[in-house]
């Protein structure tokens, strides 16, 4: 098997020489656990991730040298107390800051005045559980994002440069069904370790910040899978620090327990790493390296996981946490500080509850580099339109915010940001050279020009120099090739049983369907695919609106859904839920998009103009033409077919009425519009279910504007279609899929009115009662497996 | 984020402590952009959609104190409240249009976008397109990434403005730079479909569409 590849060995290597004390902090410690003597790392590493004898040279420890930090922390205004405390540490009353540092210099000589080095802080964001190149919704390989990949450019990186550093700036733990099926369907045991921690252990990070999303599952499951024990209001969450997890520390110096006024995880943290360097003699020189780290989480956790934290946490903001901290670091020997802030760029004035504040953070004196994260954004990018990187002190192309340089690393391990710090030793310390700095974002995967990775320059090189990722990819290629780098293969064995665990949640049966669901036919009345969607929408609605909105609750409520899949790539492009079980999967792929549920207020009128601009899906058809008239206008997607599936409506879609001219609002085409039965009351008001993209204005259908919304729900369509499904549990075509709402205007046309689908897919139309459909040709010659088909209108 | 509510109650506690506001100057008009920007769902109706719950009579004769006294925010969420209408305080578009027409002329680009919405669904007059575009145009260069998806909306359809599908992707782009999902999405299904000029490129659809739904989680959650 293959095995990660380690540091450079030169590094290893020395270590060995010398009986350094290996102290690496265990995550616990920050509950005040047991000593962490050098074989700490042994207790928590579990089997099949790498021993800590590749890490001799590090020594991480937590920098609570309380009589500096609580002296100035007094200064600060009393309702700050708790900033600067942090947590304690039995770490460092163990092993002090710096005993690893004088036993990695007992046998080394002293660093000549002058000596250069090389450090490369990388950096990772936003992984949000994407370990693998994977959909977990359709099943399928994605190679445009993955942990495994960017694993391919960590390797590259501790290949290339003398020393590394890897830190990961958060929301690491949720984002992929496999979150949620750690978290919620299969909660991991307290002995187990996440597999994304399970990954980065096996990386190696050597720091991990805390982000927002951290937080979504909850502080008891938080404090399980990072065994931290956090001491809050009600909550006994003191046998957390049995449990396994990160052999990394883990930082957040700005989120604290209300109970007790200290941060939940470590507020910062010290490494003293033995580096490679060389000597104003250009002879090899080892030294010793001491980095701080800092961390920020964004305040607005508080808002976005209220019910698990109100109460519990409180936050503060950089301006009153970081500069005694960074002072603490420096004071305790940090030659370099890095900040770690979950948070992008912004200039609004600024509160300690600023949700993005890594601007404020910049000016800070004595970061040396900052990382930052959560807006997923990659920076530097000279190219990037982002607003946020056009703000004053930012430089977009060089990467520096304030003249501190400053990396994004944009999410789902799609980039590693890189940045390459030069550093000279002078009067007995090691500092940055701002001018051998250099930032980057490396991406995983780029486009092929002129026979050239587009992300390489012209040598194959990247910005910092080292050889490309992608040297001689493009080889031959085409212009506009998309490659990738190869996975690293060692990371997927060691998640194979969760991943195939999340395959196999996502394609645990949720549900019966005594019918095919499709949208072969959807364009022309098969409602199969649509219906269901519709009914779980209006039932949620419904509910919400009788629990939370009484002054609707008399109002009917309708719901419209499109079919999403219409074969515009060919003949696999439809939805198709086969008769049988339905499995999570299957719900993806009646839902397909990124959607919240969102319902909005509209009258008779504005409902009757919403399926006119529906409408539009159909060509202006002449009966009077003797050839061939195709039906679908398909510069209107069929994903804006919106349509309604209830007994409660029908009415018609009359084909032989004009499509509106550009810019003109739809009209004329939908007859007989009825409600309960009788022509529907235009002033009438109606709750109608929908989604966000269709109420703020998406498909530009008129007067949906975002002005409308009377219910915005925080779950995503598919989440509220996977409940439906599970509460009804047996759908039948009966009751699930055959209220068809609508139909074409009755007319006898001299000529066919054509249309594509799949190929042999007639059966479908006929079990949906679609009499009027007939086979044309086989292929319809487009090359896309799709058949021709004709529909009679006069039937 | 749903700051209507607190944005309302901080108004209020404003307009009681005249020093305190004054201490706090409302934002100039960068900051709000920035503001704006990114939150940009701030200006969304979804946040509206507390307002049905009635707030009681002393936050509503807040609002309107503060309003009336030159706060720029309240009066755009008053104007949002004559428009939406409640049982506390009946729908009246004069009075909505009126508000943000004050708004806009203390604080350019605060209730443009809410203009252009009124011009264009015919709110309180005829529709007019070609005022909403106007409209949105202000509220997009002050940075309402919402303003930029429905004027990219516009431009794509030609409504109000000859049709122009490169000015609309360079409207989404810009409103998903801030990461407003509808934009997001908009360029997810430009990309799968090749609308707008854009060469087909199923990657960058999977990009935006995740873009999109991480986005929602931050809009909303």
């Amino acid at each position: 098997m293959h095995r990660f590849s380690l540091r450079v060995s030169a590094i290893t290597s020395v270590a060995l020489l010398a009986p350094i004390s290996v102290t690496l902090a265990a995550c616990g410690d920050s509950g005040g656990s047991p000593a962490t003597e050098s074989a700490g790392t042994d207790t928590d590493t579990q089997a099949g991730t790498t021993n800590s004898t590749t890490a001799p040279s590090t020594t991480a420890v937590e920098p609570t040298s309380t009589g500096t930090t609580e002296g100035t922390s007094t200064t600060e205004d009393p309702s700050t107390t708790g900033t600067t405390e942090g947590t304690t540490s039995t770490g460092t009353t163990e092993s002090p800051t710096t005993e690893g540092t004088t036993s990695g210099t007992t046998g080394d000589p002293v660093t000549p005045e002058g000596s250069r080095a090389v450090l490369a802080l990388l950096e990772t964001t936003d992984l949000h559980t994407t370990i693998l190149s994977f959909d977990y919704y359709k099943l399928t390989d994605d190679p445009s994002y993955g942990l495994e990949r960017t694993a391919t450019l960590i390797q590259q990186a501790r290949e290339a440069f003398a020393n590394t550093v890897l830190v990961d700036n958060g929301d690491t733990i949720q984002g992929t069904v496999l979150a949620d099926y750690q978290a919620l369907v299969e909660p991991l045991a307290c002995a187990d370790t996440l597999a994304m921690y399970k990954v980065m252990n096996h990386l190696e990070f050597d720091v991990g910040g805390i982000g927002n999303h951290e937080f979504n599952f909850g502080l008891p499951f938080l404090s399980q899978v990072t065994h931290t024990p956090f001491d809050v209001a009600d909550l006994d969450l003191a046998g957390s620090d049995a449990c396994a997890g990160p052999t990394f520390p883990q930082l957040s110096s700005n989120v604290f327990s209300a109970k007790t006024d200290a941060t939940l995880f470590p507020p910062t943290a010290l490494l003293s790493r033995t580096i490679a360097a060389v000597g104003p003699d250009d002879v090899p020189v080892t030294s010793t390296l001491t980095i701080g780290f800092v961390d920020i989480t964004p305040p607005p956790i508080l808002n976005w996981d209220k019910k698990w934290l109100d109460g519990k946490v409180y936050t503060q903001g950089v301006q009153e946490t970081v500069p005694p901290l960074v002072e603490a670091l420096r004071a305790q020997g940090a030659e370099i500080v890095v900040a770690i802030v979950h948070g992008g760029l912004d200039d609004s004035m600024y509160t300690p509850a600023l949700e993005n504040q890594a601007w404020y953070l910049a000016q800070i004196a004595g970061i040396d580099a900052m990382l930052m994260g959560h807006s997923h954004q990659i920076f530097p990018n000279p190219a990037s339109k982002v607003p946020q990187f056009d703000l004053p002190m930012v430089d977009k192309a060089a990467g520096t915010v304030a003249d501190v340089p400053a990396v994004m690393a944009n999410f789902w391990g799609q980039h590693l940001g890189v940045i390459k710090t030069g550093l000279v030793y002078t009067d007995g310390r090691w500092t940055i050279d701002a001018e051998q700095t250099i930032v980057e974002a490396r991406p995983i995967a780029t486009t092929c020009v002129g026979g050239l990775p587009a992300a390489c320059d012209a040598e194959q090189r990247w910005r910092t120099g080292e050889p490309c990722a992608f040297t001689g990819m493009c080889e031959a290629k085409a212009d506009g090739t998309k490659i990738y780098v190869e996975v690293e293969p060692s990371i997927a064995p060691l998640v194979d049983a969760e991943h195939q665990g999340t395959v196999a949640y996502v394609k645990t049966p949720i549900g019966t369907t005594d019918f095919e669901m499709t949208t072969l036919f959807a364009d022309l009345g098969d409602v199969g695919a649509i219906q269901i969607v519709n009914q779980a929408q209006a039932d949620h609605v419904s509910a919400y609106i009788q629990a939370n909105l009484p002054e609707y609750a008399t109002l009917p409520v309708l719901s419209v859904s499109a079919p999403f899949k219409t074969g515009f790539a060919g003949g696999n492009d439809f939805t198709d839920v086969p008769a049988g079980n339905i499995a999570i999967n299957n719900a993806a792929d009646l839902y397909l998009y990124a959607n919240t549920l969102q319902a909005v207020k509209v009258t008779g009128a504005e409902l009757h103009d919403w399926l006119e601009t529906a409408a539009t899906r159909f060509n202006h058809i002449d009966p009077q033409v003797v050839t061939p008239q195709p039906l679908i206008n398909l510069s209107m997607p069929g994903y804006n077919f919106d349509m309604i599936t209830d007994p409660r409506v029908t009415y018609e879609i009359d084909v032989t009425q004009p499509l509106p001219p550009m810019g003109e609002k739809a009209s004329g085409r939908i007859k007989n519009l009825t409600f309960d039965g009788a022509p529907i009351d235009l002033d009438a008001e109606f709750i109608v279910a929908t989604n966000n993209y269709r109420a703020s204005g998406g498909g530009q259908f008129p007067g949906l504007d975002g002005s409308k919304t009377i219910y915005a729900s925080p779950d995503t369509n598919r989440e509220v279609l996977i409940a439906y499904i599970k509460k009804i549990a047996t759908l039948t075509r009966q009751d699930h899929g055959s209220a068809q709402s609508w139909s074409f205007t009755k007319v006898a046309t001299m000529g066919p009115v054509v249309f594509s689908s799949a190929q042999n897919a007639l059966t479908s139309a006929q079990d949906a009662g679609l009499d009027n459909i007939s086979l044309v040709q086989q292929d319809d010659g487009s090359n896309k497996m799709l058949s021709l088909y004709a529909i009679d209108l006069a039937q | 984020m749903r700051m209507t509510p607190t944005l309302v109650v901080l108004v209020a506690a404003l307009a009681l402590c005249r020093c305190a506001r004054e201490e706090s100057p409302v934002p100039g008009p960068r900051e709000a952009a920035a503001r704006a920007g990114l939150s940009s769902h701030d200006e969304h109706a979804p946040h509206d959609a507390h307002a049905p719950h009635d707030a009681p009579e002393a936050e509503l004769a807040a609002l309107t104190a503060a309003a009336e006294s030159g706060d720029v925010d309240a009066q755009v969420s008053l104007g949002r409240r004559y428009l939406s209408g409640s049982a506390r305080l009946p729908a009246d578009v004069g009075q909505a249009r009126a508000w943000f027409l004050r708004a806009e002329a203390a604080r350019p680009g605060s209730a443009a976008y809410d203009l252009g919405r009124m011009s264009q669904s015919g709110k309180g007059g005829p529709a007019d397109p070609v005022e909403a575009v106007r409209w949105f145009e202000l509220a997009a260069s002050a940075g309402s990434a919402d303003a930029m998806f429905l004027l990219a909306g516009a431009a794509r359809s030609g409504t109000g403005l000859p049709r122009d599908d490169a000015r609309a992707i360079a409207l989404y782009q810009r409103a998903a730079a801030m990461e407003h999902p509808e934009a997001l999405q908009a360029l997810a299904l430009a990309y799968l479909h090749g609308e707008l000029g854009l060469t087909i490129d199923e990657a960058e659809s999977r990009r935006y569409m995740a873009a999109a739904g991480h986005a929602l989680q931050h809009h909303h959650r």
